[in-house]
């Protein structure tokens, strides 16, 4: 009887309606022959589930469909063959299982729509990731993780189980509270309040749909303040009273965001209830007005579609169009299948079975009877099976077939007293839970009075600043606007910033990699001068021993003593000039890591002596013409002071760096080195000083760098700190050095200053306390 | 002979008394030392015609190898003594200036000692 499911054309929504139309023209006018295609499927699924079933527009979305159950591979890889497919377009989804062979908690549970074209024979390789309800350990996520996790299946469960989705709530609900996310808070209270009142618990659904509100409203969440809207509209609806229930969808569309890009679902949510209140209170043109209006805005998300499709149908039974009721039933089954809404095919089936039991198809009309009880069965929904074993019962009775009927009204009557004891149980054991909320909500209400309170006065004071506080609100109403989307960006931003300070920390090394660049050539002749030593002083004591030896044959004990006295001094001198070769290796690998950060005492004079050499013979290394002056002044009375060595080298070698770079260069036009017989001689200074600075704040060391190269003009003296700020010709400077000279002395608690005139020189002053 | 060696590095002292200990001992060669430009001078000041031939480093602290030749060959001593300069640098523009200043020759680091040897005794 399945078959004529699969038979009848008006199964397929409309929007797949229209595609395959217009495919079907598209291929009427460009091929004169219709292809055929074979599309092969191979799902990897590491969660390696027995069976793994095909759905998609091609078998009305029907999941646990015998024939697209999928073949196993091998352990890991299970396929399927569909033949003789038309080109076009396709949209399927996988599902673990169906309503009726699958255990009931996990029924149906399927992974994401795909979509794929059609244009020759296909294979499709799909790996499964993982299944909705397998996420095992949630526990040991972080916070904001765990949480969307949480609502997430508090809302799929929503539709399936309704003990699991109000434990999810419950947990989304404490969670939010516990990190203090308001926003979660009211979005467990907004579902905490369906649950309920599918639990037949209106009242308390209201209150909680009450408690949610001022947090979306606050925080001008357009989407879910119209879902509070729609939900306390459902409330009244389901208390037939009708014409506040409206007031409230009234609401809901007011606040209902709209856009082409969906996220409409509230709105046609709120269209398709006053519709259904228009029904209800037998007003059909206006029912059918707003169903329509509903199904345009939902035909693009579908979320309400099933519950649409019934609603028009229900209008066109009624109207006594019993044909056109009948394939909207039918359509809403689809629709509920595709997204996931069984209670609307649960509903939908029921409609039909009805219908075609009017229309004396009796078997047809017991059939999708059947049908509408297992899936409520195998959904655990306890009011759906209600529902559906009365219409059964019903029937039956029709029938005169009592004692078939009796079966199915001891399922219904003892479904009914095992809800009204879960109910009960579920009471107690959300009892505490929900009077918690309830409690929270009177010291809330309290706070909330106080705070209107406040309002009022504050309101009464804004009168007198009218004009001034409209321009205000405005602007403010504005910066709520960039405030929504500076949340959206916030998650940008905060990636790109991760990005950011890696690439400053890469910066930061190639800066550092420049530098060494600089002492690479320097550190060379440096460490050639020991070599040398070294190798001398080896062929020396070479010569020494044969002579030594030619002594000792002559018996000259003296000489021979002398000579090894010699031997012995070389062999030090050997020594000492390895270990400064290996000194100079070492500095130049310190130069290189990463700052250690740790401070150690040192000698600033022979910290500034070496890198003034090093730099000196780097420059010159590279550069031929290079020569200039080196004059020091060392205040030998410093002694030892705490610095991290290599961090203070390091803006000396660059402040030393820049003086030898600026040292030769010509002087600014029109000013400069006036005297005009004076013969400019490029000289570096390095000076360092011992200081009492007056107010007995404690010693401070003075390290200055000075040359009598051009100065700095006065115009960028304020820029010269800044990173990236260069006066060298591109790719000789990266600007950073300065910058980084800067913050290094900063976090040494000192300064570093700059001093100049233009065309007679620049010096550069760190100060370091002591 | 009285060879006057300038360089920064002290142990240059040990190095050329060992290398050149035969020299030294048979008295053919007499070696002193400076340890920077300024120094040179001085000895040159007190001991003038003393130092036939000097050996000079060009990169010192202060007064530069170059500057010391230039002293010597343009406002001292007459005739010149004999001026070998020693660098690291064995490049064209430091070859060219020593020779502008009247440098005698012109030797780059590492010194072969034989070489300086050969040479020194061919001076002699």
């Amino acid at each position: 009887m399945r078959t004529d499911l699969q038979k009848s054309p008006n199964y397929a929504i409309p929007v797949i309606m229209k595609k395959n139309i217009a495919l079907f023209i598209y291929l009427l006018i460009f091929f004169p022959s219709l292809a055929q295609y074979n599309i092969r499927f191979i799902v990897s699924d590491s969660a390696q589930k027995n069976e793994i079933f095909l759905a998609g527009n091609f078998n009305q979305w029907n999941p646990g469909d015998m024939q697209f159950k999928l073949n196993s591979v091998d352990a890991l890889h299970k396929s399927i063959v569909l033949k003789n497919f038309s080109p076009g377009p396709y949209e399927f989804k996988f599902t673990r299982g169906n309503w009726a062979t699958v255990e009931s908690l996990s029924m149906g549970l399927d992974i994401d729509n795909r979509k794929v074209q059609i244009r020759g024979d296909t294979t499709i390789y799909i790996t499964i990731m993982g299944w909705i309800d397998d996420y095992s350990d949630i526990s040991k996520l972080p916070d904001t993780l765990r949480l969307n996790v949480l609502w997430t299946r508090s809302s799929y469960y929503l539709e399936r189980n309704l003990d699991s989705s109000f434990n999810y709530a419950k947990d989304t609900y404490q969670l939010s509270k516990k990190i203090g996310f308001r926003w979660g808070e009211a979005f467990s209270l907004n579902l905490l309040g369906q649950i309920l009142q599918r639990q037949g618990n209106a009242d308390k659904a209201l209150e909680l749909f009450f408690k949610a509100l001022p947090t979306f409203l606050e925080s001008s969440d357009s989407f879910y303040t119209a879902s509070v809207y729609n939900n306390i509209g459902n409330i009244f609806d389901y208390e037939q009273d009708y014409s506040k229930a409206k007031s409230y969808y009234f609401k809901a569309i007011s606040f209902a965001p709209w856009n082409n890009e969906g996220e409409n679902s509230q709105k046609s949510s709120a269209l398709m209830s006053i519709g259904r209140v228009y029904y209800n209170t037998n007003k059909l043109d206006s029912a059918d007005y707003y169903a329509r209006q509903s199904y345009n805005i939902d035909i693009k998300e579908g979320l309400s579609l099933g519950s649409i499709l019934i609603l028009m149908g229900d209008i066109h039974q009624k109207t006594g169009r019993y044909e056109q009721a009948l394939a909207n039933y039918r359509q809403a089954v689809t629709a509920g299948y595709i997204f996931n809404k069984l209670t609307f095919v649960i509903t939908a089936y029921e409609r039909i079975a009805q219908r075609l039991y009017e229309s004396n198809q009796t078997d047809s009309g017991f059939y999708y009877a059947r049908r509408a009880y297992l899936i409520a069965k195998h959904a655990n929904n306890p009011f759906s099976i209600v529902s559906a074993a009365d219409l059964l019962v019903d029937l039956f009775k029709k029938e005169n077939r009592l004692d078939s009927g009796f079966i199915y009204q001891e399922i219904a009557i003892h479904t009914k007293d095992s809800l009204y004891t879960q109910e009960k149980m579920r009471q107690i054991q959300n009892f505490s839970f929900i009077e918690q909320l309830r409690q929270q909500g009177i010291t809330a209400e309290r706070q909330q009075l106080k705070n209107s309170l406040r309002i009022y006065a504050l309101a009464a004071a804004l009168l007198f600043f009218l004009f001034i506080a409209a321009a205000l609100w405005r602007n403010n109403w504005q910066k709520q606007k960039a405030n929504l989307l500076l949340h959206q960006q916030n998650k940008k931003i905060e990636s790109t910033l991760t990005e950011l300070k890696s690439t400053q920390s890469l910066l930061i090394q190639s800066e550092k990699m420049a530098s060494l660049g600089q002492l690479t050539a320097g550190i060379a002749h440096e460490i050639q001068n020991p070599l040398n030593f070294v190798n001398n002083f080896s062929e020396v004591s070479n010569e020494l021993i044969e002579e030594m030896v030619e002594e000792a044959d002559k018996g000259n004990t003296n000489e021979v003593k002398a000579i090894a006295e010699d031997l012995k001094q070389n062999l030090e001198k050997i020594l000492h000039h390895g270990k400064r070769a290996d000194a100079i290796v070492k500095g130049m690998l310190q130069h290189s890591r990463s700052s250690s950060g740790v401070k150690e005492p040192t000698d600033i004079n022979k910290l500034a002596g070496e890198y003034l050499r090093l730099a000196y013979h780097g420059l010159r290394a590279k550069d031929k013409s290079f020569n200039a002056t080196m004059k020091t002044d060392f205040d030998e009375s410093i002694g030892k002071i705490n610095i991290i060595p290599q961090d203070i080298g390091r803006v000396i070698l660059n402040l030393i760096t820049n003086a030898f770079y600026a040292a030769p260069l010509p002087p600014p036009a029109g000013g400069g080195f006036k005297i005009s017989q004076y013969k400019h001689e490029p000289t570096v200074w390095i000076k360092t000083f011992k200081n009492y600075p007056a107010g007995g704040r404690g010693a401070e060391v003075l390290i200055s760098v000075r040359d009598n190269g051009p100065g700095i003009p006065q115009k960028i003296l304020d820029k010269i700190f800044q990173p990236f700020f260069t006066t060298k010709p591109t790719g000789q400077g990266t600007g950073l050095g300065l910058s980084l000279s800067y913050d290094i002395i900063k976090a040494h608690g000192g300064e570093l200053k700059v001093e100049t005139k233009e065309g007679e020189f620049a010096e550069f002053t760190i100060t370091l306390p002591v | 002979m009285k060879i006057l060696v300038v360089d920064d590095e002290k142990d240059v002292q040990v190095l050329f008394e060992q290398r050149f200990r035969k020299e030294i001992r048979t008295r053919e060669m007499e070696f002193v030392f400076a340890f920077s430009g300024e120094e040179a001078l001085v000895y040159l000041n007190n001991h003038d015609h003393e130092a036939v031939l000097i050996l000079s480093d060009i990169n010192m602290p202060g007064m530069s190898g170059l500057e010391l030749l230039k002293h010597i060959k343009q406002k001292h001593h007459q005739p010149p003594p004999f001026v070998m300069m020693i660098t690291a640098y064995g490049d064209k523009e430091n070859y060219d200036t020593a020779m502008k200043l009247g440098a005698d020759d012109f030797l780059t680091k590492p010194v072969e000692f034989t070489i300086l040897k050969e040479k020194l005794k061919a001076i002699s």
